[in-house]
Formats: structure tokens, sequence, C-alpha cells
């Protein structure tokens, strides 16, 4: 497709790039929380042999030492169901190379618009969206999320934080019939916290205040004089940044 | 109702994969296939939903891995729940989700958590009878739109049944300029052949600003007059022009109303 004024090359992606895409989105998204882990397989899947994605369906961008700095992929309907950009690279140029590539395959299939899903703290692609005439929409749905069970998932985030060390004890109000109504993360008893599923929940990966939850008794921490260390661990464990979206699917 | 799984290669996959044809319009089969079939894409978990020997719903999971911020998690990621249409309003889809629910946290013990997408309407649903909890969003939708040419096809088609409806058309002659945000602008005639494409010379005109794509989301009863009036005060409709073409335009109001939802 050729070189842009800012020395970047625009190309049609092949399957022999994969692996490079799948490490360019993980690099690019790895500050966010929610995003699904790309592997080459996982790409070829997820955009390659995706229902209405063409052959040439796939963009990739250059920066001038060869270096892949950005990619797409868009449907014949204009769903752009892939777009990372390096976060190492001339990130505005590079998205803007995108956005107008993305546009013009999108009319070269017949397609009416074109649609794309970019995390909310990107605030450079959007300003470059919208100076390229693209709206911010409403959104008309949202992710849930349940932890199978919020003690265990407390182990785990624990474990991956490296304060496995710490002894507590996670005693759900409201266990479902495959959950622990007791876990206890390192063995301990030293520290209880005492919560519904959905207090824990909302803590743990909604983003929730653990201090709320305290303050209207849906959470409540044993023995009382240890409520400031209870409510750091959850403030430690828990996931807070910003959900992306899961899978190809851009709705 | 009894609840179990299924492997894509199992016969009822073939029959779950034309149910979903019917059920929903934009999915298709292939889709289907792809998601939850491809021996390529991530372990897919298939919960079918019989009543005797009668497939009444299906749901699914696929086992993905997450990142969370520094970690990285095991999510099973629910979607496309279905009911057999000749099964609906019978709260088939609630206990399917809970049932299914248990099984696939059963075989996959590694899971760290269930995440479900649905749209705004069914998400206290999802909260108070499933216990689930919203995300904040972590993105944006962005779009635009590239051509008007459907949509304006279907104007044309339109175009008789407005004149016959709304009479007043015959007496209109003015161009309108329709520029929605996120849109190239559209320019019609408004007139004798109702609303028609083009931008001629020599007559008044007005010009309607849209602030977006959702400001012509009206719903299927189209605009309500309360609406428009909602949207004109609030600024999301902005009216401009000549004197001449507004007065003529507010005489014919509810056949711009049609028009506009038919641009939606």
């Amino acid at each position: 497709m050729g070189t842009n004024n800012d020395g970047l090359s625009i190309r049609r992606s092949e399957t022999s790039d994969d692996a490079e895409l799948a490490d360019l989105f993980n690099r690019a998204h790895a500050h966010l929380a929610g995003t699904v882990v790309r592997s080459a397989s996982d790409i070829a899947w997820r955009c390659r042999r995706q229902p209405g994605m063409p052959d040439d369906g796939g963009i990739l961008v250059e920066d001038p030492d060869g270096r892949t700095v950005g990619y797409a992929f868009v449907k014949s309907n204009g769903d752009v169901t892939e777009f990372a950009v390096d976060p190492d690279g001339p990130r505005l140029a590079t998205a803007s190379a995108l956005v107008t590539a993305c546009e013009e395959r999108a009319l070269a299939t017949g397609a009416t618009r074109v649609r794309v899903n970019i995390p909310v703290t990107d605030e450079a692609v959007a300003s470059i969206l919208e100076a390229a005439g693209w709206v911010a929409l409403r959104p008309q749905g949202g992710r849930y999320v349940a932890s199978t069970d919020p003690g265990k998932l407390v182990g785990s985030l624990a474990a991956q934080a490296a304060m496995s060390a710490r002894p507590i004890t996670i005693v759900l109000s409201d266990p479902l019939a495959w959950q622990h109504e007791v876990t206890s993360v390192a063995g301990g008893t030293g520290l209880q916290i005492l919560a519904g599923q959905r207090t824990l929940n909302e803590i743990l990966l909604g983003g929730a205040s653990p201090w709320k939850a305290v303050a209207s008794r849906r959470l409540r921490i044993k023995p009382l004089v240890r409520t400031v260390s209870g409510v750091r661990y959850l403030k430690a464990v828990r996931v807070d940044a910003p959900w992306f979206h899961t899978l190809g699917d851009v709705l | 109702m009894r609840v179990r799984r299924i492997a894509p290669v199992d016969l009822e996959a073939t029959t779950v994969a034309a149910i979903v044809d019917g059920a929903f319009g934009f999915y298709g089969g292939p889709y289907w296939q792809w998601k939850y079939a491809d021996p390529g894409g991530p372990d897919a978990v298939i919960m079918l939903a019989e009543e005797g020997a009668e497939i009444v719903g299906c749901n699914h999971y696929l086992v993905v891995p997450y990142q969370l911020g520094e970690h990285t998690l095991t999510g099973l990621a629910g979607g496309d729940l279905f009911v057999n249409p000749e099964f609906r309003r019978q709260h088939i889809a609630t206990d399917l989700s809970l049932e299914s629910r248990m099984l696939v946290t059963e075989a996959h013990p590694e899971a760290d958590f269930v995440v479900m997408f649905t749209w705004q309407a069914l998400g206290s649903h999802y909260e108070k009878l499933l216990g689930y909890t919203k995300l904040k969003p972590g993105y944006q939708q962005w779009s635009k739109r590239l051509s008007w040419e459907p949509q304006l096809a279907r104007l044309t088609e339109a175009n008789e049944g407005l004149l016959t409806k709304h009479p007043g058309l015959a007496r209109a002659n003015h161009a309108l300029r329709l520029e929605v945000k996120g849109a190239p602008p559209l320019d019609l005639k408004v007139g004798p052949e109702g609303f028609t494409p083009g931008r001629p010379d020599g007559i008044p005109k007005v010009r309607l600003r849209v602030s977006g794509p959702d400001a012509l989301s009206f719903g299927r009863s189209g605009v309500p007059l309360v609406w428009m009036v909602a949207a004109i005060l609030t600024r999301r409709w902005r009216f401009g022009g000549s004197p001449k073409a507004l007065r003529q335009a507010t005489s014919v109001i509810a056949a711009y109303r049609e028009a506009l939802r038919t641009l939606k």
C-alpha cells in the first residue's frame, strides 16, 4: 500500500507476521486489565479466520527501519476487530496511518461505516480518531464478572503479587454450591475477612472501595483493631486497571 | 430441564448451529462454528439445555488467559446464551445461566472468574439474579459513517408512503443539509417528490446539525414529538437556515420525523 508522509510503510499483514503482531498487542496492552493474551495461533483464529474477514483484512505499519509499529484487522462490514499501536514507536503517526488505512480498506470492501474499540485511557488514539471525523458512541452493553470463588481469587492474586506469606482467612457469607465458605490464604488465621461474594467481587475485580464496604458493614474484618491491615491487603491485591474487551467481537 | 455439556463434534452441535441462525439475526451458524467449534480456537464449553428430547437452549464459555495488570488469570468468557424461541418466557435463561455456570466451574477448577457481556437492558438481571458485578467500562467504541447509500435507498423507497401520509410535502420546496457528527454531510431536497438526494440552487435551505449517530437512534416506534423537542432544547439537534425554509420544515415536521428515522 506504500509509504506515507511520515515515512511509515503500510502493507497487508501475512500469516508469517502473526507472532510479531501478538507480541506487539501484548506489549501495547500490558498496562490494562482484562485483555486476552495474544499468541500467533490466537491471532490466526481470532483475526484471520473470523467470518467476514477478507484475506487482505490485515493491515501492518512499519517504521523506516522495517520495525512493525502497528497493525489492524478490518472486516468486510467495516468492523475493526483488532487495533494495536507499539507503545515505544511513533504512536500518533502510526495510529493516524492505521485509521486512514482502515477507512480505505472498509470503503474498498463496500462497507458504509467503520467501528473500533479503543481503551478509554488511550487519549492519543482518541484524538486521532476525532480529528479524522470519528465519533464516540454511547455504550450499549456492559461486561459483568463473577469470581468462581472469591477466596481462591484472593489467594491467586496474593500469590502472584508475592504476598502469600501474609496470613489471612476469607469467610464467604453466601457461598454457592461450588465455592468454599472458608478459604485460608497461606494457611493463617490471624486476620479474617468476612463478606458476601458480591462485595468481594466489587472490590477485587470492580474497583470498589474496601473502606466503603467496611463503613456500610458489608465487609467485616476480625479482629476489629486490624481493620486497617485488612483493607490495605485488599487494596494491594485487587485489580483496578480498566478492563478492555474480550475476544474478536467488536461489540 | 436438564443441562449437559456437549462437544463441538457431537450431533447436537449441528442442531445448535442451525438454531443459532434463527435465534441471532446478526450471528449465524458460521460465526458460531468459528467461535465455538474451531479446533484452533480457545477451549470451548458448550452447555445444552434439554426438555425431554427437545433442545430448549444453549450457553457457551471460552477458557481464555486474561492479563490483569501484572497477573495472568484463567477466565471463563461466557456469552451467546440463547433460548429456543418456542420455549421463551419460562425462566429458562436464568436457570440455564446458573446451572451452566456451576457445571463449567466444576469442569474448570483452575478458572478464577467468569466474565459475561450483555446489553444494558439486561444488566440489572445479571447483577440481581445471577450475582455478577458490573465492570468499569474499559473501552470506548468509535464509529464513522462512510456513506449514506443504504439509508438513501430506504428513504427513496419510503417516499411514496411519506407523500400519502403527509400531503403537506406537496407544498414544500426547500433543501435540507443533514450534518451528523461522525458522518459525511447529506443533502436532500424536500418537496412534492418527498425527500430526494441533491442540493439544488435557488431554493431556501435548512441545516440540521445532529450531535452524533446516537441522536438518530429513535427506537422502534419512531421519534416521539416530545423527544424531538427535547433534542432541540438540549441542542442535540440544531436547526438553522432561512426563515422561509424553517417555516416549511416546521409545517411538515411529522414527515421529517419519519424520514430521519429511515436514515438511522
